[in-house]
């Protein structure tokens, strides 16, 4: 544990010192400011346009974030040898992972919590009423930026280079936002091959559409409370399955 | 070299026992790794089970000239923002309408206010904006499109009053179809956070009709599930008057 702990604060401190954490940083405060000014192209309902612009932009940038930072996180460090440096000292390759991905997390949800921050901040100036909905559509986020990242870890691991493990992380986030079409398609379709190749696919990729809380924000009837707590054992049940086979494969990597 | 001489059975027996301990070490990972994955297929299909996620299908979406970013945008996961941008087009659209060119025009009106509400359904701004362009601005004048907008908002979320109350409204203006208007207001009377003042009118309506029945058991439903003193207060006295009405025996119709 205390290896882990270790692993994960020298991660957080790496990648705040990165150039292009500050420029994430900079974009967002950038996106927000112009977030305003994109409202005043919907007097109708401006708040609602700074709420999702503001919403979209901090995921955004977190997904870009983890994606870069996680694709590289083992590759750089075994192209540049440092990762010698590290193992050389008693720390299982476990910890390695496991700490490594933890402290990406941490500075990456840190990084949108300064963001939501600043984004409440801007709502409040322009007349919104704080609501805790917010919150939960800041945490849904978290957690498909988690998912996301388990999942960029286990393909930078499982693939050679960083270009294609990048590509195949978007790629699967896309594809986990068209999984409830899929799932649509495998009910309606007759094709007695295509129905189980569509079902495998909705089941083992993870479906983002789980996490877009935000798109219920200020419905009717938005997902109950059970229903969060089941999203949120979902996030943590596939990013703990990615990071175990992630593990495994790097135990079994020749360095 | 100095130890004992090499027993290649031994030798054997220990590549065999190294190889299935890491054959069954592999093997535990792997299920190790398969058990995550189905807790969370299970997770999954139980918050499916509570929440069906109310997106409109592909399929479904309107496709317009403007519309060639929906889908990618969509599928980045950012529905909303997608539905945003096709309101925003929505209103430039209505707003160069009005030009003295195109005054007998806002044709795409309907087509623009479904692709925004179709990109999201619960955006019940864009349903009601092309809803009341469509039937109160007397230059369009076209109920009927209005009220097949409002009618899909309705069906996609039947929760949201505004939507019965909007029809209810549109078909009053009609003036030709009283009960269809009694028929939407009640089944917005019906649900839980209707105002009271919608309900005043639905049970005045059915009053000067001469259905005492209906007008008193809407002012009932105020007196029982109210949390207003006055309006509650109002609906008690409302009671009576129906009551002494039923009475003096001036009832007429079917509520009698």
């Amino acid at each position: 544990m205390e290896h882990l702990i270790a692993v994960a604060t020298y991660t957080i401190r790496q990648h705040v010192r990165h150039k292009m954490y500050l420029a994430v940083g900079l974009f967002g405060v950038i996106l927000l400011g112009g977030a305003v000014v994109v409202s005043a192209l919907s007097p109708e309902d401006p708040l609602r346009l700074i709420l999702d612009i503001g919403l979209a932009g901090i995921e955004f940038l977190a997904l870009l974030s983890v994606v870069f930072v996680t694709v590289n996180l083992v590759i750089e460090e075994i192209e540049s040898r440092t990762i010698y440096v590290l193992l050389a000292h008693p720390i299982s390759r476990s910890s390695y992972i496991v700490g490594r991905f933890l402290g990406t997390l941490a500075a990456v949800g840190a990084g949108m919590m300064a963001m939501a921050a600043l984004h409440v901040g801007v709502l409040v100036l322009e007349g919104w009423q704080p609501s805790g909905a917010y919150a939960v559509a800041v945490v849904c986020a978290f957690s498909k930026i988690a998912v996301v990242g388990a999942v960029a870890l286990l393909l930078s691991l499982i693939s050679t280079s960083a270009a294609s493990s990048m590509t195949s992380t978007l790629s699967l986030w896309m594809l986990g936002h068209f999984l409830e079409e899929l799932s649509f398609i495998a009910q309606k379709t007759g094709n007695p091959v295509l129905k189980p190749v569509l079902w495998v696919i909705c089941w083992a990729v993870p479906n983002f559409s789980y996490f877009n809380f935000r798109d219920f924000l200020g419905a009717v009837r938005p997902p109950t409370a059970a229903w969060f707590f089941w999203m949120a054992g979902y996030a943590v049940c596939y990013s703990a399955a990615c990071v175990y086979a992630s593990c495994w494969l790097f135990a079994d990597k020749e360095l | 070299m100095n130890g004992k001489p090499r027993n290649p059975r031994a030798a054997a027996r220990g590549a065999l026992f190294v190889s299935r301990g890491g054959f069954r070490r592999r093997h535990g990972r792997a299920a190790a790794a398969a058990a995550l994955f189905f807790a969370a297929a299970f997770c999954r299909s139980h918050a499916a089970a509570l929440y069906e996620i109310p997106y409109a299908r592909f399929h479904e979406f309107v496709i317009v000239p403007e519309s060639g970013a929906d889908v990618p945008i969509v599928l980045s996961g950012f529905r909303r923002v997608a539905a945003d941008i096709a309101f925003v087009q929505l209103l430039q659209y209505t707003g160069g309408s009005t030009l003295p060119e195109d005054r007998t025009g806002y044709g795409r009106t309907k087509e623009l206010s479904l692709r925004a509400a179709r990109l999201d359904t619960n955006y019940y701004g864009a349903y009601l904006f092309g809803a009341q362009i469509l039937a109160w601005l007397k230059i369009v004048n076209r109920p009927q499109e209005a009220l097949d907008i409002l009618r899909e908002g309705t069906r996609r979320n039947p929760d949201y009053w505004p939507f019965r109350a909007h029809v209810a409204a549109i078909l009053s203006n009609l003036k030709d179809q009283p009960e269809a208007v009694l028929a939407e207001l009640t089944s917005v009377a019906l649900l839980p956070d209707c105002p009271v003042l919608t309900k005043s009118v639905l049970a005045t309506m059915y009053k000067t009709r001469g259905r005492y029945a209906q007008a008193a058991a809407i002012w009932k439903s105020v007196l029982d599930f109210s949390s207003d003193p006055d309006a509650r207060r109002r609906a008690a006295g409302e009671l009576e008057r129906l009551i002494d009405l039923a009475r003096e025996g001036k009832a007429k119709g079917p509520g009698k």
